[in-house]
């Protein structure tokens, strides 16, 4: 998929889907999720307004084998556990991290804590900046 | 009859016996042991024998069966029916145990499993020994109906009876659905096996009804959720011969019954170590985290901590260890995770270790580095403040002999709450980089000095003195130490054997509760 793939997650029945979607432009849209291509074919464009948001879609063939830009594997998101300010990250997006690596170092309750990647896995996404304050459950890092 | 005779028939007789013993010993049969270790499950009598010290289990109802003809029950009479019990020795100390054979219609719980689980409960309560449960088992037998309900009742209601006079532990090996959840939880302990044990109020398929979530066994049920995030379980172990094996464990650290001190073993560590390394161990920057387990391997006898609930609120920790051989109760914040806050899980999982250790007469050592409470909505409606109260209460209440370390942190609400001396703590000692204040420096000085900081011309120095002389006033001890707030100071390394004077001190206490029928916890 080319440079104009967006990336979104998507959440059915409480499960989380890294869909990757390509130009938006195209018929049909080609979308990759957890690995398989799908085509799309919509009933209708996106409203201008943005205020119609449902579509209906016609998913039509699975085009081609698992691609390779979504890693085997379940998906995780590393959320804020206290309220407090991001003092540094530790990973870059695309990084490859062990069990247990340190991912970043929140400052909260009189504290610098590090927060440890809960599981293996590529960072998929960096959900903060240094020097924001997050709440609790804010979404810090996705990865795959 | 002849005398030759007589000895014949005695002969016949006994045969006869063992020939049902066999049957019994079967239980639902060759297949279905070997399906169940197909499944990697042991069978009810395998587990008996390999819990406890090898030929000491001696079973009792062997040959009870039940008197149900409903559903074509009648046809199904097995000698000793869904579940294995009797009494055997672990490490030559008695406990008594039940356990669910789930090749007898799938261990399931009949009027017959409950008249046994009930008459072996009885002994044990009488007796003052431990009860054992090896649960595997489906439910209630849906065929027996209400006989089925009673029959598990009157487990709960004796598991009540018995809390606080004997311990108990629950060891889950199969499945638990259902009612039958609540007796393991209302025993002291419950032990888990990944892949396959499974406890759960309703199974996937009704939540998938009723709520539409998707969700499978091991996600909803199994070991590792029950001991990370619900804290049903104190201990998540891959096999069923470590389940077995931990609650051995587990068991030598605790008394037989309420009337008995935990066991001592024979010192083996000098009781004058002083590990040059704790006075290094906190970290001379406040903000830095360190872990809070080495602290208390490094005091404690070698290799005997052990610890309760490991991965249930990470930012308390909780377990048994022992000191010149004395059993006691550990608690503490860890600083390592989530900067060591108390919040709803650790206050419940501080509380009822506290409880635990108060009814059976583990002496508590208490670690405090507390930054504070954990604010936030989530935890205000979630109930911090009846939660958070538990801790208080337990303490309070606990009449065993009480020490608490203050190594760092003791801030706030959760100073006074992690046995400090106002809820009778016996012994308060602190650690020369003990910090006792209401709150931290920063907003101490953004409240006391609000006025003078608007005034001055440079606020930020002006505000790093104010901080400052805040931090000098009470980021040290020596304050708490002047009033006898805090009862000594003491160099980290000079803890363990402070710690042991302490005990002999305090080995015969009698602490004093007030009459009454019981106090009214917040729950």
């Amino acid at each position: 998929m080319g440079d104009s793939a967006q990336k979104i997650w998507v959440t059915v029945d409480g499960k989380k889907y890294l869909v990757e979607v390509g130009d938006l432009h195209q018929r049909p849209i080609t979308v990759i999720v957890e690995g398989s291509s799908f085509e799309i074919d919509l009933d209708y464009d996106f409203d201008d307004t943005g205020e119609e948001r449902s579509i209906s879609s016609d998913i039509s063939i699975q085009t081609d084998a698992p691609s390779h830009s979504v890693p085997a594997g379940t998906t995780c998101e590393v959320t804020a556990p206290m309220p407090g300010d991001i003092v540094q990250i530790l990973v870059k997006a695309g990084q490859k991290v062990n069990q247990g690596d340190p991912l970043c170092i929140l400052d909260a309750m009189k504290m610098k804590n590090t927060i440890h990647a809960p599981q293996a896995g590529i960072v998929s996404e960096i959900g903060v900046q240094e020097g924001q304050s997050v709440e609790f459950g804010v979404v810090l890092f996705k990865f795959s | 009859m002849t005398s030759k005779g007589k000895k014949q028939a005695n002969k016949d007789l006994i045969s006869e016996l063992k020939k049902t013993r066999k049957k019994a010993e079967l239980g639902g049969g060759q297949d279905r042991i070997q399906s169940q270790h197909k499944k990697g499950k042991l069978t009810a009598r395998e587990r008996v024998e390999a819990f406890f010290d090898q030929g000491s289990f001696r079973e009792i109802d062997a040959l009870m069966t039940h008197r149900q003809s409903d559903f074509g029950l009648d046809e199904k009479k097995i000698p000793g029916d869904s579940v294995v019990v009797g009494f055997g020795k672990v490490n030559g100390r008695m406990v008594a145990v039940f356990s669910q054979d789930f090749t007898v219609m799938g261990g399931s719980f009949s009027e017959v499993q409950g008249q046994k689980v009930a008459k072996i409960f009885d002994l044990a309560l009488d007796s003052g020994v431990p009860v054992v449960g090896l649960m595997d088992s489906v439910g209630a037998r849906i065929q027996e109906g209400v006989y089925s309900l009673a029959a598990y009742s009157e487990l709960f209601w004796r598991n009540t009876q018995a809390s606080g006079v004997i311990p108990q532990i629950s060891v889950m090996l199969g499945p638990c659905a259902g009612g039958s959840v609540y007796s393991p939880g209302l025993t002291d302990f419950v032990i888990m096996t990944r892949a396959t044990s499974h406890m759960f109020i309703t199974g996937p398929k009704v939540i998938k009804s009723v709520t539409h979530e998707d969700v499978d066994l091991e996600s909803l049920g199994g070991a590792t959720v029950h001991s990370t995030k619900s804290g049903v379980a104190h201990f998540a172990v891959d096999s069923e011969v470590e389940a077995l094996e931990i609650t051995r464990k587990l068991l030598s650290y605790l008394p037989s019954n309420n009337a008995e001190p935990p066991p001592a073993l024979k010192p083996e560590d000098d009781p004058n170590r002083q590990d040059q390394t704790l006075d290094s161990l906190v970290p001379a920057d406040p903000e830095e985290a360190y872990d809070m387990r080495q602290v208390v391997e490094k005091i404690f006898d070698r290799g005997s901590f052990f610890p309760v609930h490991l991965d249930f609120a990470p930012n308390a920790l909780v377990g048994f260890a022992r000191l010149h051989g004395q059993a006691v109760g550990v608690v503490a914040n860890q600083p390592n995770a989530l900067a060591g806050v108390l919040d709803i899980n650790s206050s419940d999982k501080i509380a009822r270790f506290i409880r635990f250790c108060d009814a059976y007469n583990f002496p508590l050592v208490t670690f405090v580095d507390t930054p504070g409470f954990l604010p936030g909505v989530q935890q205000e409606h979630g109930g911090i403040i009846r939660h958070g109260a538990k801790i208080v209460y337990a303490y309070s209440e606990a009449t065993v002999p009480k020490i608490a370390i203050i190594v760092r942190k003791a801030y706030g609400g959760a100073y006074i709450v992690m046995s400090s001396k106002y809820i009778r703590t016996d012994l308060v000692f602190a650690w020369p980089t003990a910090e006792i204040a209401v709150m931290g420096a920063d907003g101490a000085v953004d409240i006391l000095y609000s006025k003078q900081l608007k005034e001055v011309e440079d606020m930020e120095e002006a505000r790093e003195g104010f901080v400052r002389d805040y931090q000098d006033k009470f980021s040290k001890p020596y304050r708490a130490a002047a009033s006898g707030h805090v009862d000594e100071i003491i160099i980290p390394s000079e803890t363990r054997p402070r710690l042991i004077a302490s005990l002999e001190l305090l080995k015969n206490k009698q602490g004093q509760t007030r009459s009454k029928k019981h106090g009214n916890m917040p729950l």
